[in-house]
């Protein structure tokens, strides 16, 4: 062997497994080669390691393990490495990302068949509603007393209704809806989130203790869970709540509103606008000269001069219709004299407008844009107001005023008829 | 060769191994440190094979030990003397955690090795001389035995990082 080549015995050096003549050879060549003697030199820190019978037997037992133990110690040893858990980090997060993605994927879906299912007025498929814990319910028994409660005849109900203090919103269900929404409006209850409670908790605790709260009207099938109408005019719902109310109807399904949100664009969501709102009173004219709030039943009966005293809650524009009989109603505010459509009210700001004595019911209108023109017949149309819609009288000592408002924040206008000889609003 | 033949020979080759690693006073120093040892109390070994692989133990030994007498005087970085562990017959606990560090290093090594790398530092482990292994391997030629260590031995260096320290 060449001396050149007796580099290669250098491994049989460190196991100390040379035979003596190669051990001879590279010895000798070693004290004549110092490149060579170099090499054993350094090999000598690999033949102390494996000197050690306990390190031979080690890394013995570590290569006799089969080549799937190996493999598999081998990518743990990856793994263990810095950009081994670099890897397996981002792949975690990768997962975890697309099962997130999947699950709001699942439950937009879900809602989206939801919201199909209760627009064709057919309760949602169990598969696919979500588990709640159905709310108290009357027995059918009861439900139906009360649904011929909510349709007395006229005259005796809404004394009733005024005069019966409510203390809980659940006796809101004397109006109930009509009977094709009434399913979705039991649905919505079904599905009521903790969130609108504490909302309604929040609207009754900003109350004064001592007021005596009466629901004189409500309509739609946001009536039935809706906050206070007049927590809403005077902005005691947060209006990130009514926001998020709002979301919850559109998508007829309140219980997974966050989530849905989750998997909502920024941009789709609206911006938080404070939900429109009014409150109207009537105000008589005393024997003694004093001039006194008082309802709509108590206005219809006086016989002196009743003025009407309206005020919304924010900028905005108002027009008051009268209707007598059957005939088409007429424009009463703005006046005509003023060839205006809309007279612009500041909020907090009260107008004030006489009621005409041959009036049988007045048609409110308000709106965040000026009104165009509308035929009369439309006008009637308009006084029916819109669903979710709601009413609340208030009858405090001092206080005889009617709450209107909509909580959904992305309605632009707000309409009530006002009946005079009835007593009663909607 | 005699002893004294062979003797003359290592200082050489020590002296030029330690320069390139230490000063050359140091390396001097380092040359007699070893020579005296292998004279006063190796003074019975006098077979090549015997004394060659010794003289690159002790050499080992006292390139180790210079190695930590410069970091105790705080040649590298300074230390205090308080700060220092004492000395005991055993071997300290950085050379024991340096070794076993050194054994894990090696066997992560060894898992990366192709099969007949692993086979043959299997056989070498089991002290089974190049012979052997070229029976076991069914070679005619033992240099092919030789290429393959080669090889292999190269490849684990690599793996622990250039060095078998």
């Amino acid at each position: 062997m060449a001396e050149h080549e007796l580099e290669k015995l250098l491994g049989g050096f460190s196991a100390d497994t040379l035979t003596a003549e190669e051990r001879e050879q590279l010895y000798a060549a070693a004290l004549h080669d110092q490149q060579l003697f170099n090499a054993l030199a350094d090999e000598q820190a690999l033949k102390d390691l494996l000197a050690d019978p306990a390190v031979r037997r080690k890394l013995l037992h570590a290569l006799a393990q089969p080549p799937g133990a190996r493999g598999w110690r081998s990518w743990l040893d990856r793994f263990a490495s810095r950009p081994g858990l670099a890897w397996v980090g981002g792949a975690v997060v990768g997962v975890f990302a697309v099962i997130l993605g999947l699950n709001v994927y699942q439950q937009s879906l879900r809602q989206a068949s939801e919201s199909a299912a209760l627009e064709e007025g057919r309760p949602p498929d169990e598969s696919t509603a979500p588990q709640s814990t159905p709310p108290m319910q009357a027995p059918p028994e009861d439900r139906e007393a009360k649904r011929s409660k909510a349709a007395p005849p006229v005259g005796s109900a809404p004394k009733d209704a005024l005069t019966k203090p409510l203390n809980t919103r659940e006796r809101t269900d004397v109006s109930p809806p009509p009977e094709g929404s009434r399913s979705g409006v039991e649905q919505g209850e079904k599905r009521e989130p903790p969130r609108q409670k504490e909302a309604q908790k929040l609207a009754k605790s900003t109350e004064e203790p001592e007021l005596d709260v009466h629901i004189h009207a409500q309509s739609g099938e946001g009536a039935a869970t809706g906050p206070s109408a007049r927590a809403l005019f005077y902005g005691q719902i947060p209006a990130s709540e009514v926001d998020v109310r709002a979301q919850e109807k559109e998508a007829k399904s309140a219980q997974k509103t966050d989530r849905f949100a989750l998997g909502r664009t920024a941009p789709e969501r609206p911006s938080v606008v404070k939900p429109l709102a009014l409150r109207y009173s009537f105000v008589i004219r005393e024997s003694n000269g004093q001039e006194r709030e008082v309802d709509a039943s108590t206005a219809a009966t006086d016989a002196g001069t009743v003025t009407l005293k309206l005020e919304s809650n924010q900028d905005a524009y108002v027009q008051i219709w009268r209707r007598a009989g059957d005939s088409l109603p007429e424009l009463l505010l703005p006046a005509k004299e003023t060839g205006h459509m809309s007279l612009k009210t500041a909020a907090g700001q009260p107008q004030q407008m006489t009621v005409p004595g041959a009036s049988d019911r007045l048609i409110v209108r308000l709106s965040r844009v000026p009104f165009g023109p509308i035929t009369r017949q439309e006008a009637v149309m308009t006084g029916r107001g819109s669903s979710g819609q709601v009413a609340e009288l208030s009858s405090i000592t001092a206080e005889q005023a009617t709450y209107v408002a909509n909580p959904d924040p992305s309605a632009t206008e707000l309409a009530l008829e006002i009946p005079l000889n009835t007593r009663t609003t909607r | 060769m005699d002893r004294d033949s062979i003797l003359a020979s290592l200082r050489e080759r020590i002296l030029a191994f330690a320069t390139l690693r230490t000063s050359k006073e140091q390396a001097e120093d380092m040359t007699q440190e070893v020579l005296f040892l292998l004279h006063e109390k190796y003074a019975h070994v006098t077979d090549l094979t015997d004394l060659v692989p010794l003289a690159f133990q002790v050499l080992r030994y006292k390139m180790l030990d210079a190695h930590r007498k410069a970091l105790r005087r705080g040649e590298y970085n300074q230390e205090s003397v308080d700060d220092l562990s004492l000395a005991t017959p055993d071997a300290s606990p950085e050379t024991q955690l340096d070794q076993r560090q050194r054994v894990e290093r090696l066997m992560a090594a060894l898992a990366q090795l192709g099969v007949r790398c692993r086979e043959l530092f299997r056989w070498k482990l089991e002290g089974k001389s190049f012979p052997q292994i070229q029976t076991l391997m069914g070679q005619t030629s033992i240099n092919t035995i030789y290429t393959w260590d080669l090889r292999c031995r190269k490849q684990l260096m690599a793996l622990m990082g250039g060095s078998w320290e």
